[in-house]
């Protein structure tokens, strides 16, 4: 069992085996102990720093009392950043959210705050209508090379008069 | 301090976005010297003859194209190629034009798209652009390793975008349009990234995919309002002529509808027309540049589309209306 945990340390051991040697290391605390042991001693002939004792138990404690977190929070900016930024950021998630943004309920005043937007359910779920639309126009008035445009015109199917 | 710098790198960036909106004065041309400048602008688009690579952007995609032109008197040769995503190509021998796309849906084209793309995107007229916009004349630029002269074309009301374009000053060809949305921000744009003028070799003309021809509508548009049986249609916004009105089904509508287009010559605009729709209000939106109104009248909706601003689409919604 011990050339299979020397084996992983080197990182030789075959995959289909980890699983099973993890187990193990759980079940045999002589084994779990042996593997800290060696790292111990593979990092003081490597003139590592070596770490408190005791530090494993700590850390362990401290990680169980830590609450599960999804999604991690952002880092804050400072508010007059924030502020400048708004802009950029708004011009930006219109050109990433695109075609699902279109037609809001109201007359419209010019510059829609994006916040209103998304949180406009019905918004998005008459995206198809206003793309259709779109695809119509821009199969007309669009550049026929232009990626986006051919996607557009396959929307609708159309007669001259 | 690093920082600092990190923090206020941002600000320097939407600084420098505005930056040249306002540095660029510019002066206004009279319509006889803008008229000249947009013939020799047309003209060198038609005539020259050059190799190069562009890139369009618009929105959110961006895409590089190859173009080879070879203009004459007689016979005026380009062939276009994307040089990113699906494959498609365009060769034109004078008003013959073979496409291939990756979809096979039946494509026809009119001679304003033929005579729209870049670097030609003007109409062949100047007057039809002078009439609704202004020429100013701003600075000097380097587009493509070649000095350039910036013009502004501006609107002469409220119905339109300004647009900017850079034109190669030994040449008169335009290396850089780009159309201004609201608050002048650039919507679209068009530049050469490369450019060779003058001969070379023709078999760069040669198609490299199977084209098919396709048919070409001769279509200049007509400067009075359209007739439509269920519509009365007055006041359109000034400027814009109708080009050609279609019957589609559009994608979820049972209904077929009436869509009109309506061009001055640098936008157009889309107007579609068909039977109230029970949950829709009058309503306005707009993403960047194209804006969209719609509008419902006694049991009937009439919904516009362009990239013009907010005034011009309510113009135009409210140039229909139900005949009683």
């Amino acid at each position: 069992m011990k050339e299979k945990l020397s084996a992983l340390m080197d990182g030789e051991l075959d995959v289909s085996e980890i699983d099973g040697l993890l187990a193990e290391m759980k079940r045999k605390p002589e084994l779990s102990n042996a593997w800290y042991d060696w790292h111990q001693a593979s990092d003081s002939l490597q003139e590592h720093p070596l770490l408190s004792p005791q530090f494993m138990q700590r850390f362990s404690a401290r990680l169980a009392e830590e609450p599960t977190v999804v999604a991690p929070q952002r880092l804050k900016r400072s508010s007059v950043m924030k502020k400048l930024l708004v802009p950029l950021t708004a011009a930006a998630s219109i050109a990433f959210v695109g075609v699902a943004v279109w037609q809001s309920n109201t007359v419209l005043n010019i510059a829609p705050s994006m916040v209103a937007v998304q949180s406009n359910h019905k918004v998005v779920a008459k995206a198809p209508a206003v793309r259709a639309y779109l695809a119509a126009h821009s199969q007309e008035s669009g550049n026929v090379l232009a990626e986006r445009d051919i996607v557009y015109a396959n929307f609708g199917t159309e007669t001259v008069r | 301090m690093s920082d600092l710098l990190d923090r206020l790198k941002p600000l320097v960036l939407c600084i420098s976005l505005f930056l040249p909106v306002s540095a660029w004065a510019g002066s206004e041309l009279n319509n006889s010297d803008a008229a000249i400048l947009i013939n020799r602008m047309v003209a060198a688009a038609k005539q020259a003859d050059f190799q190069g690579t562009f890139m369009h952007q618009h929105g959110d995609s961006t895409e590089t194209f190859r173009i080879v032109h070879v203009g004459s008197e007689l016979l005026e040769i380009e062939r276009r190629e994307s040089l990113d995503g699906p494959r498609r190509e365009y060769v034109r021998k004078g008003d013959q034009i073979s496409i291939y796309l990756p979809s096979k849906r039946p494509v026809s084209l009119d001679r304003r798209f033929s005579s729209k793309l870049f670097p030609q995107h003007l109409p062949e007229t100047a007057e039809a652009v002078l009439l609704n916009y202004k020429l100013k004349k701003l600075g000097m630029e380097r587009v493509a390793g070649l000095n350039a002269q910036v013009f502004e074309l501006e609107p002469r009301d409220v119905f339109r975008f300004p647009m900017r374009l850079w034109m190669h000053t030994d040449s008169g060809l335009i290396l850089k349009s780009e159309r201004l949305g609201p608050y002048s921000q650039p919507v679209e744009l068009f530049v050469f990234s490369n450019l060779v003028l003058g001969k070379f070799d023709r078999a760069l003309l040669n198609p490299v995919n199977p084209l098919r021809p396709v048919v070409v509508e001769s279509n200049q548009g007509v400067a009075s309002s359209p007739v439509e049986p269920l519509w009365q249609i007055e006041h359109l916004p000034r400027g814009f002529r109708f080009l050609k009105s279609i019957q589609r089904t559009l994608l979820g509508k049972e209904m077929p509808v009436v869509q009109h287009l309506y061009s001055d010559g640098l936008v157009t605009v889309s107007v579609f027309l068909e039977p109230a729709v029970a949950e829709v209000k009058e309503a306005a939106s707009h993403q960047s540049a194209m804006h969209m109104y719609v509008r419902q009248i006694d049991g009937k909706m009439v919904t516009v589309l362009g990239e013009v601003p907010a005034d011009a689409v309510k113009a135009f919604a409210y140039a229909f209306n139900p005949r009683k």
